[in-house]
């Protein structure tokens, strides 16, 4: 808890207050002039080189202090002197390789790469073509990142400087999946692919996971572990940046509307400006996909969102990301300008279901004992958060 | 219709409305830190040969043929579990929090009640204390198949773990194969089942665990209360008489055998008298496991001492002296376990060298020395003390990824046991000294196994359908030496997330006296029902 007062501490003088003004966004982004300007009924006008949309706070998920800020809220992730990923200039990270670029917005994102570890409840439902519930699950989620030498008491010396995340996963519902669960641990190096084990309690014992298992799908959802667990760049696959746009979401996608999901609190991305990252099975390697879109938010840092195509160039699958941060830690309130990896709502467009997943109960800064990720600990069946102290 | 049983109404009216209410599952809460599940869970087997069962009848004193039926078995489960946080932590906060966990599974089956084509059904009266339910009187129902089934309490002080109480504690990293995961004794009511807890018999146990260092665990286990093995056809009335004969569906033969034998076949009666050890410092069973990484090798060394998992057949002058199945002294059959060591370990390892071939591939391999055991010399000779070597080397690997959205994972094991030294003054030792009686034995030599035994096993699973919901797995097993067969497929379907049916099928082939072959006659179809309630 002494940790976590003084990172808010410092956390409230980065910020300077809890609403960002005009003033503190970045004037150039990517090598071309931003502004946003205040319009009506609470609107902002974004421009950035020659593009320009109008930002409305009429996203009933939005945070409120979100809604009364607008773009400019986003400038919280672009002060000097913040940590590791966001310790670049905006300008910087428009010029981060691509690959580099993915993990900051995604693999160092979700697993909170400045804070020693998180937990929360993955709700995951999977929604037939017609609108019904298919499935119901709830998973425990534990996850630490260990870049820059932190969190080191959580790894052996042989992993200090091979290990780069691990996540320990327990499904707790429905009864049939109860106490299955898994231990990730990825690698700096990318041409090491993460391992995972498996426990299924109905044997008793925890294996190993045949592999590579990133482009398979996670247990019982619609989602990959290249989604879950296997989120840094991947060895399979090839990164570049095709270019910069201003993010303006469609509305009438699934999880972008208004009242989607409104007691999911968080934001969309909207104003922000976003590199596109264009993702290819490397030659000879087959993939579930033959290409990905992928957006990053270059002030957010903030994975916003995906789209995936066959290899005749349909679309096939559409993934929306909401941003969400430390203002939803529970029990414990966490700064707002921590991130955890939120909610994701995918369709899947070849076979009409929808996946709509969100975290709750987060808890940054768990204080997990050092022991949190051995495997063992999975013979014990956890059912609730917080089980581990 | 009205000669089933007034209990079999009561289970089909219970289990018939647990399944049509339309209710939505969840697991009621009594507070934040309790909260009580129930589970519905049916299986129904169905033998799908025309075929006889013979055996001989201790009343009649001669051989007796008749069908063999076609249901096996209609067990029908509930499945409640009772758990609580308890906020040791408060009190002293070194102690962290704990748990309690208990699970009643009161069951009944069936099958034990249906008229095949008697009345009463057929071999009930011998059979139903032991088989029918655990709701009833019945040796079977208070220890092996219990109604409160595992209870215990977790605590969990920060880098220790203790699980005190009736529990199931796994070992090793085999499937279907038993060489360190012999903790808990089997329940070998129906042998063809795969979910380990649904046939560990749980036992009690202090569970002690130290995590030394953050991916190491060390174990230390004291299990006071021996439990042997349960098998088709073991149990005795209080006289010594083997009254299950070969009534049970699942009677190995070399069971079958001897209750012939004990129940008059050569012109007298054997009675048998059980002896289990109770002396729970003396007779307790310690064991000790380490577990740890070394270069991403995840490895166990374990060393256990305990009991045969099985009662041994001792036969006896009924004065205390051994002597010879063969011999005219034989009075009496003592059954008790022996007491033996198993030291062994196991380790896997995944394939991560950036290879597109190999990265991905899962290597397993567990052995265990088992000294002391007992093994019955062939033909009809003693049980002698022998020392036996097994390996198991599994092969995992996920394929057809390339081409299947959802691939095929596949698991390949070869295992062995070899017995490398048995006890040189074995009394009685049998016509076929060289070789050991093996579950199929049923009084030939083709029911005999070498030194060396071998099989291997192959295990395919595949998911379908968005979510996963559609699931098919198909196992085989090959013994090398025997060359018998056991295939199994099954096919498993997710309607929502409270209810699950599947439908599989054991098929058996091979010699009558081979371990696997020996159920040619029990080649089956199952359906099986489960139902989350709350």
């Amino acid at each position: 808890m002494k940790t976590l007062m003084t990172t808010i501490c410092a956390a409230a003088v980065l910020v300077l207050g809890a609403v960002a003004r005009a003033a503190d966004a970045p004037q150039m982004i990517a090598g071309k002039p931003y502004s946003i300007t205040p319009g009506a009924n609470g609107s902002y006008t974004v421009k950035w080189g020659d593009q320009s949309m109008t930002w409305q706070p009429n996203k009933a998920w939005y945070y409120d202090d979100f809604r009364k800020a607008g773009p400019t809220y986003y400038s919280k992730w672009t002060k000097p002197n913040m940590p590791f990923p966001f310790e670049l200039s905006v300008d910087e990270r428009a010029k981060l390789p691509a690959q580099e670029l993915y993990d900051r917005c995604i693999a160092w994102h979700y697993y909170g790469s400045y804070y020693p570890g998180g937990a929360d409840m993955w709700n995951n439902l999977v929604i037939k073509p017609d609108g019904s519930l298919r499935e119901k699950q709830y998973f425990m989620e534990h996850f630490m990142a260990f870049n820059g030498k932190k969190n080191q008491q959580f790894l052996t010396p042989e992993e200090y400087d091979d290990v780069s995340h691990k996540y320990l996963w327990i499904a707790v519902e429905p009864q049939e999946v109860r106490g299955q669960g898994g231990v990730t641990t990825d690698y700096y190096a990318r041409e090491k692919r993460p391992s995972d084990t498996l426990y299924l309690p109905t044997v008793r014992k925890v294996r190993r996971l045949a592999g590579a298992v990133s482009k398979q799908f996670f247990p019982a959802t619609i989602v990959r572990y290249e989604d879950v667990s296997h989120v840094r760049a991947l060895a399979d696959l090839d990164y570049k940046i095709t270019g910069f746009e201003l993010y303006n979401p469609d509305a009438s996608v699934h999880g972008q509307g208004p009242n989607d999901y409104p007691e999911i609190r968080g934001m969309d991305g909207a104003g922000d400006v976003a590199a596109v990252i264009e993702i290819t099975p490397k030659p000879g390697v087959s993939w579930w996909y033959a290409k990905r879109k992928f957006w990053c938010g270059l002030q957010t840092l903030g994975f916003l969102g995906s789209e995936e195509y066959d290899d005749k160039g349909a679309k096939q699958r559409v993934v929306v990301h909401r941003i969400r941060t430390g203002l939803d830690g529970k029990p414990d309130p966490a700064p707002d300008w921590y991130y955890y990896w939120g909610a994701l709502w995918i369709q899947d467009l070849k076979s009409g279901f929808k996946g709509d997943m969100w975290a709750s109960d987060m808890r940054f800064e768990p204080g997990f004992p050092t022991t949190i990720f051995n495997n063992e600990n999975l013979l014990r069946e956890p059912r609730q958060l917080g089980w581990w102290k | 219709m009205k000669r089933l049983g007034r209990t079999t109404w009561w289970f089909g009216w219970l289990v018939l409305s647990s399944i049509v209410v339309p209710w939505t599952a969840h697991a009621y809460h009594l507070s934040d830190d309790f909260e009580l599940r129930a589970v519905y869970r049916g299986e129904n087997y169905f033998r799908l040969t025309d075929t006889d069962r013979t055996f001989f009848d201790a009343k009649r004193k001669t051989f007796v043929t008749e069908p063999a039926g076609v249901l096996m078995s209609q067990r029908n489960e509930f499945r409640i579990d009772f758990e609580g946080r308890l906020h040791t932590e408060k009190l002293w906060p070194w102690l962290g929090r704990s748990r309690v966990f208990v699970q009643l599974r009161p069951w009944y089956d069936s099958a034990f009640d249906w008229p095949e084509d008697q009345e009463p059904a057929k071999h009930q009266q011998q059979l139903t204390p032991f088989w029918r339910s655990n709701v009833e009187n019945g040796e079977l129902g208070q220890y092996y198949d219990p109604l409160f089934r595992e209870y215990y309490i977790d605590i969990a002080p920060r880098h220790f773990f203790f699980r005190i109480g009736r529990q199931i504690i796994p070992w090793g990293k085999s499937d279907g194969v038993y060489m360190l995961d012999v903790i808990n004794p089997f329940n070998l009511r129906n042998p063809t089942i795969f979910e380990e807890e649904n046939f560990k018999i749980p036992v009690y146990a202090a569970n002690l665990n130290w995590q030394p260092t953050i991916d190491s665990n060390l174990q230390v286990l004291y299990i006071p209360q021996y439990f042997p093995n349960v098998w088709g056809g073991i149990n005795t009335d209080h006289q010594g008489r083997s009254i299950e004969s070969r009534f049970h569906p699942w009677t190995y033969n070399i069971v079958g055998f001897f209750n012939d034998f004990y129940n008059g076949e050569f012109g007298f009666t054997v009675p048998v008298h059980r002896n289990i050890p109770e002396d729970p410092i003396d007779d307790a069973i310690v064991g000790t496991r380490w577990s740890s990484v070394w270069n991403r090798v995840n490895y166990t060394i374990n060393y256990l001492y305990t009991w045969t998992p099985s009662l041994i057949d001792f036969a006896t002058d009924g004065a205390g002296h051994d002597v010879s199945f063969l011999s005219p002294m034989l009075r009496k059959v003592v059954r008790e376990p022996r007491r033996e060591h198993v030291v062994g370990g196991s380790a896997d390892y995944d394939v991560n060298m950036g290879s597109e071939w190999l990265d991905g591939t899962v290597f397993r391999i567990e052995t265990a020395f088992t000294l002391g055991d007992q093994y019955y010399k062939g033909l009809v000779g003693n049980p002698v003390s022998v020392d036996h070597w097994g390996v198991m080397a599994g092969i995992d690997k996920t394929i057809l990824g390339d081409y299947l959205e959802r691939p095929v994972f596949a698991s390949l094991q070869y295992w062995h046991d070899l017995v490398f030294d048995v006890q040189k003054d074995c009394l009685e030792c049998g016509p076929f000294a060289g070789k050991f009686q093996d579950l199929g034995f049923e009084g030939g030599s083709q029911g005999l196994r070498n030194d060396y035994k071998s099989l291997l096993t192959l295990y395919l699973y595949k998911t379908w359908l968005p979510g996963d919901t559609l699931i098919t797995e198909f196992f085989t097993l090959y013994e090398l030496q025997f060359q018998d067969w056991w295939i199994r497929p099954k096919v498993t379907y997710k309607i929502n997330d409270d209810t699950i049916v599947a439908v599989g099928a054991n098929v058996f082939a091979g010699g009558k006296q081979t371990p696997y072959g020996e159920w040619k006659d029990n080649t089956d179809m199952f359906v099986e029902l489960r139902r989350t309630l709350f």
